[in-house]
């Protein structure tokens, strides 16, 4: 906390995360301090929302703007051009014949038995989609190359069509980088001022349609994404923050604002994985070998793994599809994106998930959701459909007179008057009618662990829960109950805590190659490995550190698994050692494993990174909120059992017994009867069952 | 009735949930391209009884299938239905559809009370016969077409019959494929098996099983509500395919459908007797591709399980193209599949006048490529196409797109020409090809190949050549389907709907899939969405003044007194 001597002149970091409805807003300091804020967001111009509160957070800190040596930002805005598809006027440029690959897709649609469904709408359309009279072949042959007049005569056309965005995927491009890239550097030389994106450069991967649609997402999202970055960067300078600006991934790192503005479609994910990343620090220091990460919010509940510390990346998702559940199979809802991702799975459960009856009696819980507006009914902002939150306030589960330090009011009886239809529904009583719609949550939040745990060969019973987000602490434990996860923890900040992620993220990059015929060699493997790792090297400096994995699959196989390769020399022996572990992965997810002769290689990685100069304990280690006065609350459960209800502080180091209600100033932590709870080291809330 | 609607909602969640966590250990695990790219596999889970309880997202026409295979086990094991046991079996006249498709069936136990069963349906790569792929619409006999499997032991408790195993694998073109898309079968099995296990452990056995009740009944409640908004009486229609593959035809299916109090009666006397060739169904199928149609009319929001299928009664005819009689060939029977949901949803159109849609492209048109290399060793390419959805009551067809009794992806082309056997020159969209309507039809596909292999096979199942798809309300049908050799070439040729022929190095090969159906009349159709139509190529200048009456200058606007006139005088 600010102290009243000097102000502070060097060492700052200032973490601004940007929601849907809060902008949060966390200044570091050089000796661990720590200063909070929460404002509401700004759209559409979110960056004037950042770049005031970063001012606040300074001033309130009592520091100096020139002490800020670094601003990491978590934030929405290319995902948002996505769903409020107000992107860019995009094109795409094509080989001859094939200008409807990004329209056609893979046929497929999400839902089974809807005939009113329809695709959603291209991000070029078939007039912005244009064909060049070249091919390359599947042995990398060019019959013919691009012919420059072509492709100058191409431009005078995109020109004159008002195209502000182009993403040139030729097909089998994969195989013929340089091709490509040459197409798009004229087009650049031809269209100053208009964003050129070439597929190779953000997804260099065999498969037409998803490394079209890649290409497409990130040019749709470009202009949009440099001008906000640049507009951020002015805002802050103009405020005299001169930091540099590091824009969170979606693999769950951090990259300068520059190679965003070149790759946006790496931080389509930014903030979920911002949360994921400090919840990998925090395992890390405490110890903790497998934990599954969940985080809910007012919309969606999402859980992902964390496994020896790593995340799992997933190499591909759709974005703008709703729920990213049950992939692979619920496919065509949005848009394919192939860039590292933390793997999240995600269900429509959030605290302003709408509750509901059925025809037949049956009680749903989501996925519509009463949004920021009109929001709860409990919050008298005109809502009065009945939402978990509302649940949770005629439960006793919530505060009764407000939330949010006291920004939110609290309305019990309109709470009581939302639920009264729904009871009469089910022909019970509203608290019945409450309690049962908190377990509904529960059981459709188990689907989104089970798709990162049990549908991966790994058992959630083996995993610890890390819960945050503003909802995740009232339901983690009942949820872990249901998993039979024995132990959940609540980091401090729960509501804050993806920002507190920005502030402990190391620096990365990602680079690509896929197989190609002259990597059969070893030698040549290594080759392709050193040179990749060049390029991560020269782009993050010699300090980083680079690791090398490869993506494999047996023969046929549509999903590739990644493992790490050993450290030391690339020889065949080393080689024959990541297959080793490509078989025991793959028996470990699916139950079973090939042999060697099955096993192709799909692609080479690296990944290179920075770690934080930041020491995770001090971000993770904070205090609470002052002293509260503690109380009680009538609090229905099986039975209505009358809960004590304190602050973090007032929990002690010796674990006591449920029921319990913890209120930070962010969020509500729930402590059922049959579950203790005690405070670490860390001032994390561990909440513990013994086995059932 | 739901006895408890927070218990009942937590085991509807949890079972659907389970069967799609089935259809994600398929997909990952799978080793066919058929099964792991085209997805063209399903997975469910069924009571002790037999009786589905949740389907996965998976194949529609595959799915309401599951319950005559579950007949045809209990038939031969009832009584002897043993922990550990898994069955196989793809025989058409014993439970199976076509020959490729085969099902692994597990029985779920918990000590020694039968749980119920998981199981897969797989479109396997090849199962022997004649032809690669083993779904080639010329054979006129079963034992042409591949190996039949009648229900059999594959484990028998938890021991797998090695001599069956490798009988199977011996009779096959890429036994590996198969082994690897088989062990994915037990896998997902596997992954049911424990989850029912789980669940009755969780609710008890007794409570178990009362839920599923509640869940079966629950959405024949839901179903027969919709039902009950229609208006009682009968209904018929006649879709034909355009021939077998051998020369014969049109073959009708023609269906009356009966709505009442009782729920709804689906009569197909008067269908076409069973075909020469390969088309010929099974009343399982028949029933499958009724239960979709159905489902697609009615709400994507009930759940899928035999209480949906309570309210229908069938009439199937004996020895019809519905229902062939042993041995007759069985591997192309998708196509009727496809067509029955045309005519089902074609006689409900009037009843259902804002929910059904115009007819789309057909079902998806099989290609399989085989290829014999130098080492003797076989190897088929598969690549499923699909053209268009018709234009709904309110909104255009969807555009290139997986019909509703399939839900198949296409191959990407990148794959297909890795092998370096064929190079594909292009792939999009045909213009004007959706039936002109109000709403207009979707536009179907087309995709042009050229033999990079010295000799290949090339089998071809498609159809919506001559009986189009139609057009509701006015709306004018889509456009035909369409084989050709040497396309835009010198000894361009239109080859059937059903060819089956050798390619040599050099040739090349165009398919078109059909259009969809429009929806009301085109001249009501919005000038300003047909100029946009236009401008994205969708719909040519000519096409729009033929079919819509609209008049599109040559710099892209609308002529508007042009159009008027030319709409006036039409109306004349």
């Amino acid at each position: 906390m600010p102290g009243s001597h000097e102000p502070r002149s060097t060492g700052w970091r200032v973490g601004a995360d940007i929601g849907g409805t809060f902008t949060d807003v966390i200044a570091l300091g050089p000796d661990g301090e720590v200063v909070p804020m929460k404002v509401p967001s700004t759209p559409p111009d979110y960056g004037s929302g950042v770049v005031a509160a970063t001012t606040a957070v300074l001033a309130t800190a009592d520091v100096e703007p020139e002490a800020v040596v670094a601003m990491l930002h978590g934030t929405t805005v290319a995902t948002n051009a996505i769903l409020s598809m107000d992107g860019a006027l995009t094109a795409v440029v094509t080989t001859r014949g094939f200008r409807d690959v990004l329209e056609i897709g893979r046929l497929r649609r999400p839902a089974l038995y809807d005939l009113s469904w329809s695709r959603p709408r291209p991000l070029a359309r078939r007039r912005h989609r244009y064909e060049l009279d070249q091919r390359i072949t599947a042995d990398a042959r060019l019959t013919p190359p691009a012919a420059e007049d072509e492709v100058r005569a191409l431009a005078a056309r995109l020109r004159a069509d008002g195209i502000g965005a182009v993403a040139v995927c030729l097909l089998n491009s994969y195989l013929r980088p340089d091709e490509e890239r040459r197409v798009a550097d004229l087009l650049r030389e031809e269209l100053p001022g208009v964003y050129v994106t070439a597929s190779v450069d953000v997804s260099p991967q065999l498969q037409e349609y998803e490394r079209t649609s890649t290409a497409a997402v990130n040019a749709y999202v470009g202009p949009a994404v440099h001008g906000y970055l640049t507009r951020l960067e002015a805002g802050l300078r103009a405020e005299r923050v001169t930091a540099p600006l590091l824009v969170m991934q979606s693999s769950g790192g951090l990259m300068e604002a520059a190679a965003v503005a070149e790759r946006p479609v790496q931080i389509i994910e930014s903030g979920p994985a911002a949360g994921v990343t400090a919840v990998q620090k925090l395992a890390r220091m405490i110890g903790l070998s497998t934990v599954v990460a969940f985080d809910m919010g007012g919309t969606t509940a999402k859980a992902s793994l964390i496994e020896d510390g790593e995340p799992f990346v997933s190499a591909d998702y759709e974005v703008g599809g709703g729920m990213n559940i049950a992939r692979g199979l619920a496919s065509g809802a949005g848009y394919p994106v192939r860039a590292p991702s933390i793997d999240i799975a995600e269900v429509g459960s959030g605290g302003g998930s709408i509750i509901a009856v059925d025809a037949a009696g049956a009680l749903h819980v989501g996925p519509t959701s009463a949004g920021s507006l009109p929001g709860p009914a409990s919050y008298g902002h005109g809502g009065e459909l009945p939402t978990l939150t509302d649940a949770n306030v005629a439960l006793g589960y919530l505060s009764q007179t407000s939330l949010a330090g006291g920004t939110v009011t609290i309305h019990p009886d309109l709470a009581a008057k939302a639920l009264g239809p729904v009871a009469e529904r089910l022909g019970s009583e509203v608290l019945d009618a409450a309690r049962g719609a908190y377990q509904v949550a529960v059981s459709s939040m188990t689907t989104a662990v089970k798709a990162v745990t049990s549908e991966r060969g790994r058992d959630p019973r083996e995993a610890t829960m890390v819960a945050f987000g503003g909802a995740g602490p009232l339901y983690a434990a009942a949820l872990a109950r249901e998993l039979g996860i024995a132990t959940v923890v609540v980091p401090v900040y729960p509501g804050l805590f993806s920002s507190l992620g920005l502030l402990v993220a190391d620096t990365e990059r990602h680079e690509l190659t896929p197989y190609r015929p002259e990597l059969a060699e070893v030698s040549a493997v290594a080759a392709e490995f050193d040179r990749l790792a060049a390029t991560v090297v020269a782009e993050l400096g010699p300090d980083a550190v680079v690791d090398r994995m490869v993506d494999m699959r047996y023969r046929g196989q549509r999903f590739e698994l990644r493992v790490r390769v050993p450290d030391g020399e690339l020889t065949e022996e080393l080689m024959a050692r990541t297959r080793e572990r490509f078989h025991a992965e793959h028996d470990r997810t699916y139950g079973r494993a090939g042999t060697d002769d099955l096993v192709e290689l799909v692609n080479l990685r690296v990944r290179g990174w920075v770690p934080t100069s930041v020491a995770v304990e001090d971000v993770l280690n904070l205090p609470g909120d002052a002293d509260r006065p503690a109380s009680t609350r009538a609090c229905r459960f099986e039975t209505t059992v009358t809960t004590p209800v304190i602050g973090r502080a007032d929990l002690g180091s010796e674990s006591v017994e449920g029921p319990l209600v913890i209120e930070d100033m962010d969020a509500t932590t729930l402590v059922p009867p049959g579950a203790r709870a005690h405070r670490d080291r860390f001032n994390n809330i561990v909440i513990t069952w013994s086995a059932p | 009735m739901i006895r408890d609607a927070v218990t009942f909602e937590v085991f509807r969640n949890a079972v659907s949930g389970l069967a799609d966590e089935m259809a994600i250990t398929v997909l990952r695990t799978a080793h066919s391209q058929l099964v792991a790219t085209s997805m063209d596999f399903s997975a469910a889970l069924c009571d002790a009884d037999g009786r589905i309880i949740a389907q996965a997202n998976t194949l529609p026409v595959h799915l309401g299938s599951i319950p005559g295979a579950m007949e045809a086990i209990f038939d031969e094991f009832e009584g002897d239905i043993r922990p550990g046991d898994v069955y196989l079996l793809n025989d058409p006249s014993l439970g199976g559809m076509h020959l490729p498709d085969i099902f692994v069936v597990a029985p779920v136990f918990t000590g020694e009370i039968l749980l119920g069963f998981s199981v897969t349906v797989v479109n396997h790569t090849d199962v022997g016969g004649w032809a690669a792929g083993s779904m080639a619409v010329q054979s006129t006999s079963i034992f042409a077409e591949g190996i039949q499997i009648p229900p059999l032991r594959l484990l028998e408790e938890g021991v797998l019959d090695e001599t069956f195993l490798r009988l199977v694998l011996r009779n096959v073109r890429e036994p590996e494929l198969l082994r690897g898309d088989l062990e994915s079968q037990l896998a997902a099995c596997h992954t049911g098996a424990e989850g029912l296990r789980a669940l009755a452990a969780k609710h008890g056995v007794e409570r178990y099983r009362e839920l599923i009740d509640e869940l079966l009944d629950y959405s024949e409640t839901l179903f027969r509500a919709a039902l009950a908004e229609a208006t009682p009486g009968s209904y018929e229609f006649t879709d034909h395919i355009d021939d077998d593959g051998l020369g014969s035809g049109p073959i009708p299916i023609k269906v009356r459908a009966t709505l009442s109090a009782d729920g709804i009666e689906l009569d197909f006397t008067g269908s076409s007797p069973q075909v020469a060739s390969a088309l010929n169904a099974t009343e399982s199928f028949t029933r499958s591709a009724c239960y979709a149609a159905l489902q697609g009319v009615i709400s994507a929001d009930i759940p899928a399980n035999s209480g949906f299928y309570r309210p229908f009664r069938f009439v199937v005819p004996d020895a019809s193209i519905l229902n062939g009689r042993r041995p007759s060939a069985r591997g192309a029977r998708g196509l009727v599949g496809f067509r029955i949901v045309d005519a089902v949803l074609g006689a409900l159109a009037p009843v259902f006048p804002g929910q059904v849609p115009a007819a789309g492209d057909g079902g998806p048109n099989g290609i399989a490529i085989g290829l014999v290399r130098e080492d003797g060793g076989s190897v088929v390419l598969w690549d499923p196409l699909s053209g268009a959805w018709g234009a709904r009551p309110d909104q255009d067809g969807v555009d290139g797109i997986s019909s509703l009794g399939a839900n198949l992806t296409n191959t990407p082309v990148e794959e297909l020409e890795r092998s370096g056997d064929i190079r594909i020159d292009a792939y999009g969209y045909v213009p004007d090809s959706g039936g002109a309507g109000r709403w207009r039809g979707g536009l179907s596909t087309f995709r042009d190949m050229t033999m990079l292999a010295p000799e290949a096979s090339v089998q071809i199942r498609s159809d919506r050549r001559k009986f189009l798809p139609y057009g509701l309300e006015g709306g004018a049908p889509g456009s035909p389907s369409l084989n050709v050799l040497d396309p835009d070439g010198a000894a361009e040729t239109t080859l059937d709907s059903k060819p089956h022929f050798v390619m040599t190095a050099g040739m090349s090969h165009r398919h078109v899939t059909a259009g969809g159906g429009g929806h009301g009349d085109p001249f009501e159709r919005g000038a300003e969405r047909v100029l946009e139509d236009v401008l994205d190529g969708k719909v040519t200048r000519a096409g729009a003044e033929r079919d819509y009456g609209v008049v599109i200058t040559a710099d892209g606007t609308i002529d508007t007194s042009a159009t008027a006139r030319l709409r006036e005088r039409s109306r004349a």
